[in-house]
């Protein structure tokens, strides 16, 4: 009698005995964590070049508005170097600063704050960066300096991928200040101003 | 008097059992929580060996690039974007051009494999984390990354569990910095008084009214 | 020597009658105890400490030291490297451009061309539009 009890407890015992296996079970569930989608960077098993995210198949074109022709996205106009900015760039204040935040960000390295081609990479590195202070660069097409952030030149590369249409216009725009205050005609400065450009402060 | 079954010393050991099994249970739960919150869970502070030996510290710190250089899609898309083997050219094109350690960039430039970097930060596939939507709102890098500008290879700075995402979604002036200093990595929050950053909170309209804590924030 | 405290002439009958303990506690076992759990402590820090040191490194270890193997001494420019704390260096370069793009001067006193604060260039640009530059 009294071992059939006990027995009896044993069994109904060793029939909870699963019951901590729920915590593994619970904690291993992964599921939700790793689930089947790519995301940006992913290493993909299905394409043949491993790549989740897969470049634009050959002759994709680009849908709306977007005009790969237009002045906005090649710098130029009828083929030829864009004088002015495209009708879709306003130049204001807001346009000035966000060329300054990427000019520093995507140039200075190199060309440096000033523009003067002694940034930081160009005073370590064995090259020659040009400076943006030169009588050919001031009188240049505003379109020039798009056209060399999209296409690159010499030995600078193409930072098209990196530097969206209208940032490029913003940097262009920004460059042109930059110019200014490197060479700035003392008619245009106040007799406050003047001062301080003798005084060299 | 029948035969003692239990020796003299019994009562003493039931009690020193008991106490053993409570601090038994107490030690287990303790030690998994240390487990849960300690670096061999967490790979906080942990380097990842990567297939070239890139130092944050190096470009970010003594070469004064900009993180946007690299990760550059940060302020317009949900992630910031690992750097395409391109913008690793566009400067070691010309420096360190015959470095062995930087065989694996140039191949992949030349055949267009990409390097596969290990990720560092993997959230769970049910957290929508937007990077954009932070730097807009003046959550600096450092907030989140730590002073990457000071490791060499890059390392966890943050386990992201849940509570600390809340944390800072609670109290955004607790975090909150001025756009312009979104990639200072020396910025210090306490450069700002609490009323000043309160200020920003405002003027950047993050919402205070508890929104920012619904579930559906971060998980769709 | 554990019966040496034991009071000589033996329990009263007092105790007896109460049941009380008739021999001292025994002390060695307790001082005992006490010396095998500091023991124990002792013995478990120094445990402890072994195994933080050899896992430690792998844990912590951001700084990612190169090797001295050939590979490794290749990278680095032939002796003597006169940069000696690059960081320093930018730093300079940083704060001598932000200088420059903060104050003015004479650029060609002859021509009437000066440097002027970026601030007050953006500013003119926007007064004059592009084309002031040329």
């Amino acid at each position: 009698m009294v071992h059939s009890v006990r027995r009896s407890i044993f069994t109904r015992i060793a029939r909870l005995a699963w019951l901590p296996l729920c915590f593994l079970l619970v904690a291993c569930h992964v599921d939700m964590y790793d689930q089947p989608k790519y995301k940006p960077n992913d290493v993909s098993n299905f394409f043949p070049d491993g790549r989740a995210m897969q470049p634009p198949p050959a002759n994709t074109v680009p849908l709306n508005s977007y005009n790969p022709d237009s002045p906005l996205m090649t710098g130029r106009i009828e083929g030829q170097l864009a004088d002015q900015l495209p009708p879709e760039i306003k130049l204001d204040a807001a346009l000035l600063a966000h060329g300054q935040s990427r000019y520093n960000a995507f140039c200075a390295p190199c060309h440096g704050l000033v523009g003067d081609g002694n940034g930081v990479i160009a005073y370590r590195g064995p090259m020659t960066v040009t400076s943006l202070h030169n009588d050919r660069l001031r009188t240049v097409q505003i379109g020039y300096f798009f056209d060399v952030i999209t296409n690159g030149i010499g030995k600078m590369y193409s930072y098209a991928s990196r530097i969206p249409p209208e940032d490029r216009w913003a940097i262009a725009v920004y460059v042109r200040a930059l110019q200014l205050s490197q060479n700035a005609d003392v008619a245009l400065l106040t007799e406050a101003e003047l001062q301080q450009v003798r005084a060299g402060r | 008097m029948s035969a003692q079954i239990f020796p003299r010393n019994a009562n003493a050991i039931f009690l020193a059992s008991l106490f053993g099994l409570v601090m038994l249970v107490v030690g287990t739960i303790a030690a998994m929580v240390g487990f849960y919150l300690s670096p061999w869970y967490t790979d906080v502070g942990v380097a990842k060996a990567q297939p070239v030996p890139f130092s944050h510290k190096h470009h970010v710190s003594e070469l004064k690039i900009d993180c946007r250089y690299c990760h550059a899609t940060v302020e317009k898309a949900a992630t910031a974007g690992f750097p395409a083997t391109e913008t690793c050219m566009s400067c070691h094109s010309q420096v360190w051009t015959t470095s062995p350690l930087l065989e694996v960039v140039r191949t992949s430039y030349q055949t267009g494999e990409p390097v596969v970097w290990n990720r560092i930060y993997d959230l769970p596939d049910f957290v929508y984390f937007n990077h954009s939507i932070h730097v807009a709102k003046g959550i600096g890098c450092s907030s989140c990354h730590g002073r990457i500008d000071q490791q060499q290879l890059a390392a966890k700075a943050q386990p992201l569990y849940m509570g600390w995402c809340l944390g800072c979604h609670r109290a955004p002036e607790d975090h909150i910095r001025p756009r312009e200093e979104v990639f200072n990595m020396e910025w210090d929050v306490n450069s700002l008084s609490l009323a000043e950053r309160q200020r920003l909170v405002i003027e950047y309209q993050i919402p205070t009214d508890g929104r920012l804590t619904n579930c559906f924030v971060c998980h769709r | 020597m554990s019966h040496a405290h034991v009071h000589s002439e033996g329990p009263s009958a007092e105790s007896l009658a109460l049941n009380h303990e008739v021999s001292d506690v025994r002390s060695r076992p307790i001082v005992w105890g006490i010396v095998i759990v500091f023991g124990v402590l002792v013995l478990s820090f120094v445990l402890m400490g072994i195994v933080l040191a050899m896992a430690a490194g792998s844990i912590t270890d951001t700084s990612n030291t190169l090797s001295n193997d050939e590979v490794t001494q290749l990278q680095l420019p032939p002796a003597p490297r006169l940069e000696q704390n690059p960081r320093v260096e930018g730093d300079r370069i940083i704060a001598e451009a932000t200088e420059r793009l903060e104050s003015y001067g004479w650029v060609n006193e002859r021509a009437g061309r000066a440097h002027i604060p970026i601030e007050r260039a953006m500013e003119l640009l926007l007064e004059h539009g592009l084309d002031v530059v040329k």
